[in-house]
């Protein structure tokens, strides 16, 4: 498939600290991405660098096999950028802001009328288009923001937490939109809410101290975890000396004690009969046991070490 | 491009619509009371023997202009760019930063404009002043172009600064500054020769010279029209790369 977005050996510094460390990936066209990792991994820099507002020390982002560093007016009519916090006018309602930026762009009047209303019903905002920025809710403003910058119709749309801010069923609205555009345009995304990106489940890549460590779909992420699951066993009573022991059985990976709770990982299930075997005798209060998630891989023990 | 630029300020315009209205008719009217009439009183002739009330009349709207200029700068260059960011989703669409900073004060200086021609008009009646219509377009040129330079200034203070209280206090030492070294309410005779001759050269004093000049002497200056304009027009560039480092784009 084609490139939609190219990254070439491209840095961010600040002062002596690594930002982005020489990353080089494409993006192809219509694919949905997500960005995920820690705080300060460098994910929303990642997101300027490819939305233009900051420029890379070092390397090249090229948008469609276009410099746009050094081609930045023509590269940006290709993108929509979304920040996480609001870049309203305040003093301009909602549909002012989206009609301004939609008249820079040199879209007609009537593709912003018709746009707005498509996609302010799709998000289920109409009633508050009018209402000025500085006092409409956040929710209401990210999803202005996410319209005013599908009002250019832009075939690369770079959102930071696409449903910050919103409840549950705007959240969905919102999911509803950007999958139903996917495809059609490209879409990256930065999230730290791991179950929507879970249920988006794209191309995810998972950056950590300005690299990307980990790229792929989410069943090839989890390919390393597939056959571990995650086992808690809620006792009356852990002493110490319980949880020494039972950490000791060797099949148990990452074994911690929260309270009265022994929290651990194993490849097979046959690992939590080891436990309830050597645990015979103590009064148990509750079992619980799951496969891992995109969550799990990206906690931090794993993250830096791996399961095994 | 400049008809969505000119509408955001139709809309920002009617949103406070009262708050507006209100500045521009008590402004001149407060100027009146506080400057025409005191300094009307000990002053009643220039040193070449022009009424001072219509010497004063180009310099008490020059001010009220300065005046005007201030709070739309301020928003669309400070306040947009360091508290609402929405500079930097402007700075993202297909314009070049000349543009965007050519647009900007383009439609500030057309917005100071029509309020501080409701300014003249009452200037007019509270001075009891006869213009022509000719020496009244004069001053509307000289209006701008003294907009041009102070709306220059006043975006390269607001590309400079993060803090309001900085913003601010750079601001008043500017306004000051240029309402006190552009002959807008004292004729340079008054001052120290050294200072006289510094300030003469500087752009804003040759506008309200080349303004007085066409209204007194019906003199056309080329030299203090086209300094001060090339002066704004090479500003306005410097504004637009200033623009550029501070976005870091």
């Amino acid at each position: 498939m084609e490139a939609s977005i190219t990254l070439k050996k491209v840095g961010k510094l600040a002062g002596d600290k690594t930002i982005l460390a020489g990353l080089s990936f494409g993006i192809e066209r219509g694919s949905l991405v997500a960005i995920i990792g820690e705080n300060d991994a460098g994910k929303s820099t990642l997101l300027k660098v490819l939305a233009g507002t900051e420029i890379p020390d070092y390397g090249n982002v090229f948008i469609h096999g276009i410099d746009s560093t050094k081609r930045r007016i023509n590269s940006q009519s290709y993108t929509g950028f979304v920040p996480f916090n609001s870049d309203l006018d305040p003093f301009l309602s909602l549909e002012e802001n989206i009609r301004f930026i939609g008249s820079v762009h040199g879209v007609k009047d009537s593709n912003i009328t018709s746009r707005i209303k498509k996609f302010a019903t799709d998000l289920n905002f109409m009633d508050s288009l009018h209402k000025q920025a500085s006092i409409t809710s956040p929710g209401n403003a990210k999803k202005a923001m996410i319209v005013r910058e599908l009002i250019h119709d832009p075939s690369i749309l770079i959102i930071d937490e696409p449903t910050a801010f919103m409840d549950a069923r705007s959240g969905r609205e919102t999911w509803e939109l950007l999958r139903r555009l996917a495809g059609e345009k490209t879409i990256i995304y930065v999230s730290q809410s791991l179950p929507e990106v879970e249920q988006a489940n794209d191309r995810i890549l998972v950056m950590q101290q300005g690299k990307i460590i980990l790229d792929g779909t989410l069943d090839r992420l989890l390919e390393s975890t597939l056959r571990y699951h995650q086992f808690e066993i809620e006792f009356v009573n852990l002493t110490e000396q319980l949880f020494n022991k039972l950490a000791a059985v060797t099949t148990v990976v990452n074994p911690t004690k929260i309270g009265n709770t022994l929290h651990f990982y194993g490849r097979e299930r046959a690992v939590f009969f080891q436990v309830l075997h050597e645990a015979a005798g103590e009064l148990m209060k509750d079992l619980s046991v799951k496969k891992l998630s995109l969550r799990d891989l990206l906690d931090s023990e794993f993250a830096g070490r791996g399961l095994d | 491009m400049i008809q969505a630029f000119l509408l955001r300020r139709w809309w920002l315009f009617r949103r406070r619509i009262f708050s507006t209205l209100t500045f521009v008719v008590v402004l001149p009217i407060l100027i009146h009371l506080a400057l025409t009439v005191g300094i009307g009183n000990i002053i009643m002739e220039t040193i070449a023997k022009f009424s001072y009330q219509k010497w004063l009349y180009p310099g008490l709207v020059l001010i009220v202009n300065t005046v005007m200029i201030i709070p739309i700068i301020y928003r669309d260059f400070f306040d947009l760019r360091v508290n609402s960011r929405t500079l930097i989703t402007l700075s993202l669409t297909p314009l070049s930063k000349i543009q965007l900073v050519g647009f900007l004060l383009l439609t500030a200086l057309v917005e100071a404009t029509i309020f501080s021609m409701v300014a003249m008009t009452i200037f007019l009646y509270l001075m009891d002043l006869s213009l022509s219509m000719l020496d009244l377009l004069y001053i509307l040129v000289s209006m701008n172009l003294f907009g041009l330079i102070v709306s220059n200034g006043l975006i390269t203070i607001s590309l400079l600064t993060d803090r309001i209280n900085t913003f601010f206090i750079v601001t008043f030492i500017f306004f000051l500054f240029i309402i006190f070294s552009s002959e807008l309410l004292f004729e340079f005779e008054f001052y120290p020769l050294r200072i006289s001759a510094v300030l003469k050269n500087l752009p804003t004093s040759m506008i309200s010279n080349w303004c007085r000049g066409l209204i007194f002497n019906g003199y056309f200056d080329w030299t203090f029209f086209l300094t001060p304009l090339g002066i704004g027009l090479v500003w306005t560039t410097i504004n637009a790369v200033l623009l550029k480092r501070t976005l870091r784009q």
